[in-house]
């Protein structure tokens, strides 16, 4: 009976409690599906589309054109030291958080995702305040002749506030749930803290820290808000590519600017399909382990 | 070998170690046993260097080695849930202590190779060296275990309920398997267990504790034998208890009567008696010197039979006959009984008394 | 020992963690926070509390900035609730229904986390604008989406969209099918099990969410000011008129909106903290 329906159940559910009748299984799923294809695929499709309107010739021209290139390589370059910077702050902080237990210790898990509630916009200003023309950093930074504010180190200073949490909040849950007991083995065998962290800590949480990475990745390449704030969209100088984005739009160079998104869009999709796969292989791991 | 001085630990206030004192001598395989909570594991990790004690020393060898970290006692430790590395092969746990030495003393592949191929052929599993730890058995996986923590030469070997995560019967054979293997490796080792049975098996000495406490040091047939507490008497199997008065030096209660002769001074005081289920045998109603009983649920356990009773006040009793014996007495539900006790140990109920536990306990020969 | 920071040394002593380490891993997050996170966040209280409480309640609550505070809220207010529901659904569909192509679907979910909102902005403009793909046949009903606050919500909808599923799939995936047929066999219907036991089962997990999306759509800037059309007092959103008043030089200004939205940001984050901590003690329990 139910083989002629085109949404069978999954094998876990046939249960026969558990299982809704056929009319009620594909009207939500059509539900789902039309909701998700409105406000997921839709928006990708359009990208894409979009930036092909007027065709490969002016979608690569867009792309190789001088500035789309510098923000290209400012966005690798924030992203290269905000992700490595980020890293070792997180597994100093699950090492910290996960494997000891001290006063303070819920207070600084929630300090440390702090930057997750603040609104991007804010996350720039912090940083205006700070090294702008009545900043209260600015005399120190002018007396040293740093440019902090509209160059290159107020776009990382932005972009390591807004990706902070990534890598510490994976690793610290995965860290406490594996406990501390391999580490104890490996220090009554006579290992000393880094051999520790390095040849049992890490290779135990290795997915875990590719995932968070990849995540922290994914926001720094595509932040928009802080870096905006910050950044003073000078071209071909501090433009990241989702703000070089943003000025071709406002130019109305529709197709330049959807063909530099295509490229964030793409990165998106590597994410995606880098976490599923991730997502899959930590599954696997954490079902023969339990 | 280890010498434990006065050892004391506080957790948030509460004494988990209350100055607990122990000399292991080498060679031998000590048991501490004891219900959860009563402070065995945490000596074990203090032994190890796993925790710190808030006061009192460890010795090992004579040399102070309490300020000394886990990494540098050279002591075996095998966690309960074995702890195995497991993204390495069951090869590379067992190669983990060797490699990771200081490069002076770090043996060279080829030696660190053959070392682990003994390790694995000591304990049985040299064909399991490529396997990852997921892969293996329960048993399989201690044996590594065992094998990971012999591999760093060890002065003492702990082990944290070795075999407490196992089957019954992996059980029962990888005890007796470890005991061989102690006495050929002739290693200094100390065991935590909750078990009596795996405890008074497998060491040479049993510590018994309680809250903190050691309540009974010995051998396991002394501790069997003469429970100086009602609390070693109960942790060492089913015992039951018969509320008597004492009175010079005898231990009166409903229907019984025994010489109590250690209690000459006792002018009345409350007293427990207790009892071995297989120390009660079965006789007529109203014999002599006997407690009537009512049968209740009899059930054969292979050799033995179990036979449930009523005492006179409403307690619950328990026999322990063989076979054949039972068949004998053809006993039939709700029939009366009497019941005698062989072999007997008196103690005068603290609570009344509010002597030292230790100090009112004697053994009572009833004559049947 | 007697060399390290008297704070790190009393913190080791308490630990009851014997391994390594602790000390310096625990210095350098502080150190790391400290710097990056939480002094420049000071700054904003700094700079508020420097102004005078007058100039302080004219800038923070100037009629524009209520309009914008207005959208800003009530967007996110909206915007949640719609996740919420469309949340659960696909958080059903996901956990109890196979169908083709489920695993891009399962994947896909995270898209508004991976792709930056400045994307997200135009690509849903695109769509929604009169001329747009949607936009276009929304027109002749005289619905416009685009450039109204309605835009506003739909990208706010977008960038809050994973939370609820994400927090109410993994409580689906794990409810204990025998208690729903423990309520079957005690004579419930299926809706009576949806409302009765289900929905009761996933409720914590579900606000969670809700407040992670309304807090994520408070503060979103990238993908809505493409769609938002940005009319002030009208579909300006406070982030927005941060970034208008730092323009015009106007730091006080943007100093004052944005302390007003990072109180609302902490007091989210202690009430999704304690929707968290109730998650678990009823887990636990």
């Amino acid at each position: 009976m139910t083989s002629l329906n085109i949404f069978p159940q999954s094998p876990a559910d046939i249960r026969p409690v558990l299982t809704d009748p056929p009319w009620a299984r594909t009207l939500l799923t059509g539900m789902a599906l039309a909701f998700l294809g409105l406000f997921l695929f839709l928006p990708l499709v359009a990208v894409f589309g979009e930036a092909l309107a007027k065709g490969l010739g002016a979608y690569v021209s867009a792309i190789v054109e001088p500035d789309a290139l510098a923000a290209v390589r400012l966005t690798l370059l924030a992203a290269a030291i905000a992700v490595p910077l980020n890293l070792v702050f997180g597994v100093a902080a699950a090492w910290a958080i996960a494997k000891f237990r001290f006063p303070g210790r819920g207070l600084l898990i929630s300090l440390i995702e702090l930057p997750f509630s603040v609104s991007p916009v804010i996350s720039g200003l912090i940083y205006v305040l700070m090294f702008g023309a009545q900043g209260w950093l600015a005399p120190v930074t002018q007396s040293l002749g740093l440019q902090i504010l509209f160059a290159v180190p107020g776009i990382v200073l932005a972009t390591l506030f807004v990706t902070f949490p990534f890598v510490a909040r994976e690793l610290i849950p995965l860290m406490e749930e594996q406990g501390t007991d391999e580490e104890q083995a490996a220090m009554m065998l006579g290992a000393s803290g880094w051999r520790i962290l390095f040849w049992i800590t890490l290779p135990n949480v290795r997915w875990g820290l590719l995932y968070g990475v990849l995540l922290c990745n994914a926001r720094a390449m595509g932040e928009f808000g802080a870096v905006s704030v910050v950044s003073g969209h000078i071209r071909g100088l501090t433009n990241t590519m989702p703000l070089h984005v943003e000025i071709l739009y406002n130019e109305y160079n529709f197709a330049a600017a959807f063909a530099v998104a295509s490229l964030l869009a793409g990165l998106a999709l590597v994410t995606l399909a880098a976490k599923s796969a991730l997502e899959w292989r930590m599954g696997c791991h954490g079902a023969s382990t339990h | 070998m280890i010498d434990i001085l006065n050892v004391t630990k506080i957790f948030n206030g509460y004494v988990a170690l209350n100055s607990v004192s122990l000399n292991v001598k080498e060679g031998e395989l000590v048991a501490l046993l004891g219900p959860s909570g009563s402070g065995k594991t945490t000596l074990l990790r203090i032994i190890a260097g796993l925790e710190r004690a808030d006061g009192g020393q460890i010795r090992f060898g004579g040399e102070d080695a309490t300020g000394l970290s886990a990494r540098d006692r050279q002591v075996g430790f095998v966690f309960q849930h074995y702890a195995l590395f497991r993204h390495m092969t069951v090869f590379d746990n067992v190669a983990f202590g060797l490699r990771v030495r200081p490069r002076s003393t770090r043996p060279s592949v080829e030696e660190t190779r053959i070392r682990v191929m003994e390790l694995l052929d000591l304990v049985h599993i040299a064909h399991l060296g490529g396997r990852y730890p997921t892969q293996l058995s329960g048993g399989q996986r201690q044996r590594v275990a065992l094998a990971r923590a012999l591999a760093i030469e060890p002065r003492v070997l702990l082990l944290d309920e070795p075999f407490g995560a196992l089957d019954a019967q992996v059980r029962k054979d990888l005890r007796r398997w470890l005991r061989r293997l102690h006495d050929s490796l002739g290693l200094t080792g100390v065991f935590v267990t909750h078990d009596q049975e795996e405890a008074l098996e497998v060491a040479d000495r049993v510590v018994v504790m309680s809250q903190g406490t050691f309540e009974q040091v010995g051998t396991p047939a002394e501790i069997y034998d003469n429970p100086v507490s009602p609390f070693v008497y109960r942790f060492l199997g089913n015992v039951n208890s018969l509320s008597c008065r004492v009175r010079y030096g005898r231990a009166v209660g409903e229907g019984f009567d025994f010489p109590a002769p250690e209690f000459e001074g006792i002018r009345d005081a409350a007293g427990i008696l207790f009892v071995r289920p297989h120390d009660l045998e079965i006789t007529d109603p109203g014999q002599g010197n006997s407690v009537t009983a009512t049968v209740g649920h009899q059930t054969i356990l292979g050799p033995i039979a179990r036979v449930e009773l009523r005492g006179p006040r409403g307690e619950d009793l328990e026999v322990e006959l063989t076979r054949a014996r039972h068949a004998e007495l053809g006993l039939e539900g709700g029939a009366k009984v009497g019941i005698v006790p062989r072999r007997a140990r008196l103690f005068l109920d603290e609570a009344l008394h509010g002597a030292e536990r230790d100090m009112n306990g004697a053994d009572i020969r009833a004559v049947s | 020992m007697s060399e390290k920071p008297p704070l790190a040394w009393k913190l080791q002593i308490r630990s009851p963690g014997v391994l390594p380490g602790f000390g310096p891993a625990l210095g350098f997050t502080l150190l790391y926070l400290g710097l990056i996170v939480l002094i420049p966040l000071a700054g904003v209280f700094m700079k508020t509390a420097g102004m005078a409480w007058d100039d302080f309640l004219g800038k923070a609550f100037s009629p524009r900035a209520l309009a914008a505070y207005r959208l800003s809220f009530g967007g996110a207010l909206i915007a949640a609730t719609i996740n919420a529901l469309a949340g659960v659904l696909v958080a059903w569909v996901l956990v109890r229904y196979r169908f083709p192509g489920k695993k891009v679907v399962e994947a896909a979910v995270d898209l508004p986390f991976a792709l930056p909102t400045a994307v997200a902005g135009i690509a849903l403009t695109a769509i929604y604008a009169p001329n747009g793909w949607i936009g276009s046949l929304l027109a002749p009903l005289g619905l416009k989406v685009a450039f109204t606050p309605l835009g506003v919500v739909v990208a706010m909808v977008f960038v809050g969209l994973p939370f609820v599923v994400r927090t109410v799939e993994p409580v689906l995936r794990d409810f204990e099918t025998e208690v729903e047929e423990a309520a079957h066999s005690l004579g419930a219907g299926r809706g009576q099990i949806f409302w009765r036991v289900i929905l009761p089962g996933i409720l914590p997990a579900m606000l969670t969410g809700y407040a992670l999306a309304f807090a994520r759509a408070l503060g979103e800037y990238g993908s809505v000011i493409f769609i938002a059309g940005n009319m002030p007092g009208v579909s300006e959103i406070a982030p927005l008129l941060i970034i208008i008043q730092l323009e015009q030089y106007d730091y006080a200004g943007a100093t004052a909106i944005a302390s007003v939205m990072l109180v609302a940001a902490f007091l989210l984050l202690i009430l999704i903290n304690s929707l968290q901590a109730w998650r678990r003690s009823r887990h636990e329990a």
